[in-house]
């Protein structure tokens, strides 16, 4: 049998990449953005065999210290390249980095549902969508908003983008190591507590600006 | 006791972002003092990882590991903000400065002098090679926290008015640098139990001490 995984990405892709023509401009570029989240998941899959590999099998280390390094800069180069090339935009980032997690976590949770194929119930999926689901489309929201901050700070930039990616490698290695340990239950909760306030606060700055929009225009 | 210090220096270093995002983002103040914000909500989430490494596995990993970037970024913060906001203002890069910048000179060389100390105790690896980065960037970020102690005042004060803010930085790179020797070689425990503790103070003065200064900018 071929490998899995690209099974799975191939049935993905072509499902996403079959509805693109048929979408309006900025629903097609949210979805573009999830196929990229796709593809980047397929890529840092091949890396992580690797670094394991090189770690001597060491799970525990490389999940909770090698792996968020490189899911998160694989998952920002996305989103930088569309705050350099297409727009700096505050919503368009945040969607687009949005869907680039979204996209991510889908099939990550399908490559470990693939690994675990006996042990998966109703439950586990509930846990992994929101527990996994939100932790991807979390961080890279982060790296978004706040490359949407200091793209037009340009003495912030470099140290900014360092430092954004390091809260986003951080936030997830946390929530690897939670759910690793006796604190599971922890850090399957913590993506959506951390999830409900950035709603309500990206609702709110929407909601303040909308009234300026209106006065401008 | 490892955990309870780790757990004091993660809540001291959370109540100074959330005290900093209150004072200084509501009302958006200036740029400089928001960064600094930045750069301690930097070093609570590396704490934070360190002290759930800590309860879950019983011990921070030896070698390179995530919470050290939270250490790096904040400093990273602390250096941009004076190196990008504050230094074009008070240095014009005139012979007459000169002696400054060569008096804060020995911040950096001191730094190196504690990493020197550290590599005799760590082994070499990828830890030893994360911990070169955080020394390169606290001696930067050490530099500019000297020379903005020493260095003559501008117009208005902005420079004094700081100085407080600027000698704890100061004092907090030094505690790091300490901190990571007593942690890589067998010193008595109650050396890095003051270590940590002076650290838990400096996350919980920091923003009430910019603040004192930064008000003196408008009044």
């Amino acid at each position: 049998m071929d490998n899995l995984n690209y099974i799975v990405f191939i049935c993905i892709i072509v499902a996403f990449g079959m509805i693109l023509p048929l979408l309006e401009r900025r629903t097609r570029m949210v979805v573009s953005f999830m196929i990229v989240g796709v593809c980047c998941c397929l890529f840092i899959s091949e890396i992580n065999n690797l670094l394991l590999q090189a770690f001597d099998e060491d799970m525990l280390y490389v999940t909770t210290t090698i792996t968020p390094i490189t899911e998160e800069i694989i998952k920002a180069l996305p989103i930088l390249y569309c705050a350099v090339v297409i727009s700096d935009d505050r919503r368009i980032l945040i969607s687009n980095a949005f869907a680039v997690g979204v996209g991510f976590a889908l099939l990550e949770n399908m490559i470990i549902l693939l690994q675990n194929v006996n042990e998966a119930t109703i439950l586990w999926a509930l846990i992994r969508s929101f527990g996994s689901g939100l932790v991807h489309g979390l961080c890279t929201v982060m790296v978004g908003m706040g490359i949407s901050y200091i793209r037009k700070r340009r003495k912030l930039f470099w140290c900014g983008t360092f430092a954004l990616l390091s809260a986003a490698i951080i936030y997830h290695a946390v929530y690897n190591v939670l759910v690793q340990s006796s604190f599971r239950n922890v850090g399957f909760i913590l993506p959506i507590l951390s999830y409900i306030p950035a709603i309500i606060l990206l609702r709110k700055s929407v909601a303040a600006r909308r009234p300026q929009a209106r006065a401008a225009a | 006791m490892l955990k309870i210090l780790s757990l004091a220096m993660t809540l001291c270093a959370l109540f100074g972002f959330n005290y900093g995002l209150v004072r200084f983002f509501r009302e958006r103040k200036a740029l400089y003092t928001r960064m600094i914000i930045f750069g301690i909500g930097s070093a609570m989430l590396g704490r934070l990882f360190e002290t759930l490494s800590l309860f879950a596995f019983g011990e921070i990993p030896s070698g390179f590991h995530i919470g050290m970037l939270g250490i790096i970024s904040s400093f990273l913060f602390f250096f941009t903000a004076n190196y990008g906001q504050m230094d074009s203002l008070v240095d014009d890069k005139s012979a007459k400065f000169r002696k400054y910048r060569l008096i804060a000179i020995l911040a950096p060389v001191v730094i190196v002098v504690l990493f020197i100390i550290y590599l005799r105790s760590a082994e070499f690896g990828p830890g030893a090679v994360a911990r070169g980065v955080e020394t390169l960037v606290i001696a930067l970020a050490a530099y500019f926290h000297l020379k903005h102690l020493v260095i003559e005042d501008v117009d208005y004060g902005i420079i004094r008015s700081i100085r407080g803010y600027n000698l704890l930085a100061l004092v907090y790179a030094l505690l790091c640098m300490a901190e990571m020797i007593l942690r890589a070689a067998p010193y008595p425990e109650i050396l890095l139990v003051i270590v940590d503790v002076l650290i838990c103070i400096i996350y919980l003065i920091f923003v009430p001490v910019l603040e004192k200064g930064v008000n003196k900018w408008t009044t």
